[in-house]
């Protein structure tokens, strides 16, 4: 369980040469989709905290692992492929966040709509119940279980091991 | 005054890797129960963090607190330690709660990696340090595993911790946000407290509590 995209959000890469860059890149290899109950004012009041271009990123990054339906409990591992869904090797090179739209149209429109990421935080979102719900399941219902954080400057890696990231560095860095 | 609540099952600790909660862990309990009420007057907080969370007890009894004070409301709790065995202990400590809050583990040094996303936005801060005074000559030939050092062992004045945490907090501390930091003796209280003040916190001490050959502090940092 955890690390949820929420926690992504708020990482940056500790080594000295990297001048807290942000946001780090997500190389997962074990993502889960974990159903939360909604809570629409904790949401609201997140958003500003939020860097959203970071958060529409991760879920770029994540979602090629997540289930076909992406419905309810789902666990995919990298190199299980399913039907006309991209396979996650393919999408970490695009890198293009717009592309992720595209990437996921080319397999099941089912799981477009169970995972879609609003491009910018609309206007009056403490209002919008379909924007705050949206938020909700990027922020706090994609569990990254293993893989890696990795600093956009340096290339430098921290694992996430049982969805624990290990932001840990040498005095040397 | 202490209101009763159950202390939050830790049986699943390990002990020989996890500081096994103890007065100190106790009284940070008890700080807890007399302040609930004022950190949720300032607002419900969104965002509560405890750095060095070890067993993660503290940060469990804050969870029943604050479900306690307002089941309708959400807070994100973060659970930060140097020890990935604390970590996945801390999470199985607050599942045992039944907790409803998304809860987070990071393995950091006090945080680091945190310092700039999360700038004025934690609203519970809580630390029990290592804060017992050693001297710097204390080497592996202890018998403790080094997290169970790392847990206790606050170097000269059990103060090289609880400093460089200092800054951390004050960047991390919202407006409105609350830290709770346990303190013994030998940590120089009031010279302490001064550093505090010299940080840009508003510093008082809100329990004492004689403990064995320790005498322990809770001190109450604001913005």
């Amino acid at each position: 369980m955890t690390m949820k995209l929420i926690t992504h959000n708020m990482l940056t890469s500790n080594v000295r040469a990297a001048n807290h860059a942000f946001p780090l890149r997500i190389e997962a290899t074990v993502v889960e989709r974990r159903a939360r109950e909604f809570n629409g004012e904790f949401i609201a009041r997140m958003i500003p905290k939020l860097e959203w271009g970071a958060l529409v990123s991760a879920v770029g990054w994540v979602k090629p692992l997540l289930g076909r339906s992406g419905a309810g409990d789902q666990r995919m591992e990298e190199g299980v492929g399913e039907g006309g869904i991209a396979k996650s090797g393919d999408i970490a090179e695009s890198g293009n966040i717009a592309e992720s739209g595209d990437i996921a149209a080319s397999g099941d429109s089912g799981e477009v709509s169970e995972l879609v990421v609003p491009p910018e935080v609309v206007t009056d979102y403490e209002k919008d119940d379909t924007f705050l719900r949206a938020a909700h399941t990027a922020l706090l219902e994609i569990e990254v279980l293993e893989g890696k954080l990795i600093c956009p400057v340096t290339g430098r890696e921290y694992p996430i091991s049982k969805g624990i990231p290990n932001m840990l560095i040498g005095e040397d860095e | 005054m202490n209101c009763g609540h159950p202390t939050p099952d830790y049986s699943h600790i390990d002990r020989d890797n996890i500081y096994d909660p103890a007065e100190d862990t106790f009284l940070l309990l008890d700080s807890l129960d007399d302040e609930i009420k004022s950190i949720c007057m300032r607002g419900f907080p969104l965002v509560a963090m405890e750095m060095g969370c070890g067993s993660g007890v503290p940060l469990a009894y804050l969870s029943n607190l604050l479900h306690r004070y307002d089941n309708n409301s959400q807070c994100l709790l973060i659970g930060v330690d140097i020890n990935p065995i604390a970590l996945s202990a801390t999470r199985i400590t607050i599942d045992k709660t039944l907790s409803l809050y998304p809860v987070e583990m990071i393995i950091d040094d006090l945080g680091i990696s945190l310092f700039q996303r999360l700038h004025g936005i934690v609203d519970v801060l809580l630390f029990n340090p290592p804060y017992v005074s050693s001297s710097n000559n204390i080497t592996a030939s202890y018998e403790s595993s080094r997290y169970l050092q790392a847990s206790w062992d606050g170097g000269v004045d059990g103060r090289e911790v609880i400093d460089r945490f200092l800054p951390v907090a004050r960047q991390l501390l919202s407006s409105n946000g609350i830290c709770y930091i346990v303190l013994e003796q030998c940590n120089r209280v009031t010279n302490f407290c001064i550093l505090c003040e010299q940080f840009g916190f508003k510093c008082c001490v809100i329990k004492e509590r004689k403990a064995g050959i320790e005498r322990l502090y809770v001190v109450k940092l604001t913005i």
